[in-house]
């Protein structure tokens, strides 16, 4: 009998080996991108159009992003509430149709209620949300959710949608760390390998801050995981794939010692091996940074442009996949005021400049109290153009979500073959 | 659900291990009572709050908490204490590697062996097998059942690392140390001034019944 034990459990040792082998043909082989970018769409000589995504009921709002529907249209979604953290705060969403240039109503689709429900944990609060659409139309939302401390306890949840984003079933939490899985966080669009698995740049900043790609398949199952950097760098991975091997990521200086540039690291294996995190010779003083790839090698990058502030928002190109870099367009540029804050009536002021230059604003005097709630303390006010999302859409135009004064998801956008640059 | 089911066996063994002086019936109770308390629905049940927090029990803390529940109800320990020394003493070295490689210091990242690699596997099956010569058959069940549990997706998680190992696992595995060391030294202690001659190691001794 004792002989037989011994051999049975050798036998299941061997057995639980060969079920424990990868599985997934994807973890086995070595990945490639599937580029997206829109082939004989890279001028950039238009005339951008500005207006606003969302509708300034809601106190505050941050943190944009946006997919293309596929009948052309973009839905986008950020999160909403009196405060950030707050517990009322929500994921809204908006549609833009580029044939009748409207956004229409912003509708509140997720709420912190609604995850806690059906995941059957509690939830404190929500964040950033990234949406990926399959390609048998079926869209998918994760969302940054907290169910105790602050963002660095922050857990990724997904959730499905049947109907292009007006409503939302949740599917799972994805579990991303092995210390309480805590500290991963989204905010960058998502990528595509060839084989159908999305790519999801994540960040952690608990003990480490760092980026990582997450390969999931259909099911939402993490099929791989790829560091980009180490130690307490860099977040925010911004992904940009120049080709089925080639990728770039930028990523949000956070290292106290390095300040005021963007750093960068490459791949040129589909995303297995990143390089160690070098300085990308792009200014920016710790924020979040957008951009997309318009052909190889030609990218478009938006962010903050000065080593100290958010009261900047720039647009930079390169045409030798980020060797050399010029500055393309400012959508805000307010250096002069920097050294300290603004009065409040002269802030007002150019608050209710820029609304006014922007595209059917609804109601500007809400918009305007709203930044004045926002951006005005007892001392003065303070500018704040910050977490660009960009998008080039398949018919080749470029839009770019951000945050305007936390009071606002504004609209940048450039429709493919117009005529004259500037902004209108 | 059978996330819940992990929670609550380790509450379970919580509680009995807190009553460990309250007569047997008293015992079988309160471990029913808390069996029901943590598998009641979220937000009612104790095991939604604590997996809130916690996020997850691995199966090899699932399996522990059951010894242990057997060992606190009927007085017999299923676990040899060599194999358990052993057991904790890799734990604990394995921690102090994985998880700070897995959070962040450096470009390796451990973690990620676990979403499937074959050399991964290797190790276990190796690990396995050197528990099976030894004869530490409890050893090589939790890999199995672990492994196996992996296989079938039974938890959220598909990290093989999740279903072996969790932190609170790590820390019970610490402080079972730092205790073992405790009663080597008191028994030492004891036999010294009983005038007998000092043993290197309590081999008769079963774990859990020092105190």
């Amino acid at each position: 009998m004792k002989r037989f034990i011994h051999w049975f459990v050798g036998g299941l040792l061997v057995a639980a080996f060969w079920v424990s082998l990868p599985a997934d043909p994807g973890r086995r082989e070595t990945p490639a991108f599937r580029p997206d970018y829109v082939r004989g769409h890279d001028d950039l000589n238009g005339r951008w159009q500005m207006r606003f995504a969302s509708d300034a009921e809601t106190p505050l709002v941050h943190a944009a992003s946006m997919v293309e529907l596929p009948d052309g249209r973009l839905r986008a979604f950020w999160f909403a509430g009196k405060r950030e953290g707050g517990p009322d705060v929500g994921i809204h969403s908006a549609v833009f149709d580029p044939r009748a240039a409207r956004w229409s109503e912003e509708e509140r689709v997720i709420t912190r209620e609604q995850i806690r429900r059906q995941w059957g944990r509690h939830v404190r609060k929500l964040g950033n949300a990234v949406p990926v659409l399959d390609d048998d139309g079926r869209m998918r939302l994760f969302v940054v959710a907290v169910s105790f401390g602050g963002w660095a306890a922050s857990r990724l949840v997904a959730l499905e949608s049947d109907d292009l984003g007006a409503s939302w079933q949740f599917d799972e939490a994805l579990i991303a760390s092995p210390f309480l899985n805590i500290s991963t966080l989204v905010k960058t669009p998502p990528i595509h390998y060839q084989d159908g698995t999305v790519g999801l740049p994540v960040y952690h900043e608990m003990v480490g801050k760092f980026g990582e790609i997450l390969r999931l398949d259909r099911d939402n199952r993490i099929v791989d995981k790829e560091r980009i950097g180490h130690g307490r760098k860099a977040i925010q991975p911004l992904v940009l794939v120049d080709g089925p091997k080639q990728a770039t990521a930028l990523l949000r200086n956070e290292d106290e010692d390095n300040q005021g540039m963007l750093y960068r690291s490459d791949s040129l294996d589909g995303g297995q091996d990143w390089s160690p995190l070098y300085g990308s010779r792009l200014t920016n003083p710790s924020s979040a940074v957008g951009g997309v790839v318009l052909s190889p090698g030609h990218w478009l990058v938006v962010a903050n442009c000065n080593p100290k502030e958010r009261d900047d928002l720039c647009m930079r190109e390169t045409w030798d996949s980020g060797v050399t870099w010029s500055d393309r367009f400012y959508f805000h540029n307010r250096h002069r005021w920097r050294a300290d804050d603004v009065a409040e009536p002269v802030y007002l002021e150019m608050i209710s400049e820029e609304v006014a230059n922007t595209l059917e604003a609804e109601n500007p005097e809400l918009i305007r109290r709203r930044v004045e709630h926002n951006k005005c303390h007892a001392k003065g006010c303070e500018f704040q153009y910050d977490y660009p999302y960009v998008l080039q859409a398949s018919n080749g135009d470029v839009h770019i979500l951000y945050t305007w004064n936390k009071s606002a998801i504004r609209h940048a956008w450039l429709p493919a073959g117009s005529a004259r640059g500037g902004e209108g | 659900m059978i996330s819940e089911w992990i929670c609550a066996l380790v509450l379970v063994a919580l509680v009995l291990r807190l009553a460990a002086r309250l007569p047997l019936p008293w015992r079988v109770g309160l471990a029913g009572g808390m069996l029901v308390a943590a598998l009641l629905p979220f937000p009612y049940g104790l095991s939604g709050w604590v997996l809130s927090y916690l996020s997850h029990f691995s199966v090899s803390s699932g399996l522990l908490a059951l010894v242990a529940i057997q060992h606190r109800l009927t007085g017999h320990y299923w676990l040899p204490v060599w194999q358990l020394r052993a057991v904790c003493v890799l734990l604990v070295v394995l921690a102090l590697w994985f998880y700070p490689m897995s959070l962040g210091s450096s470009y390796v990242d451990p973690y990620a062996l676990g979403f499937g690699d074959v050399a991964f596997s290797g190790v276990l099956l190796l690990m396995g097998l050197l528990a099976w010569l030894y004869r530490a058959y409890a050893s090589c069940l939790v890999l199995v059942v672990a492994q196996l549990a992996y296989g079938a997706n039974l938890l959220h998680s598909d990290n093989l690392w999740d279903y072996l190992v969790d932190p609170w696992l790590v820390c019970w595995a610490a402080g079972w140390l730092v205790r073992d060391r405790l009663l080597v030294r008191r028994e030492r202690r004891h036999r010294r001034a009983a005038g007998e001659q000092p043993v290197t190691a309590p081999a008769s001794r079963v774990a859990g019944q020092g105190s």
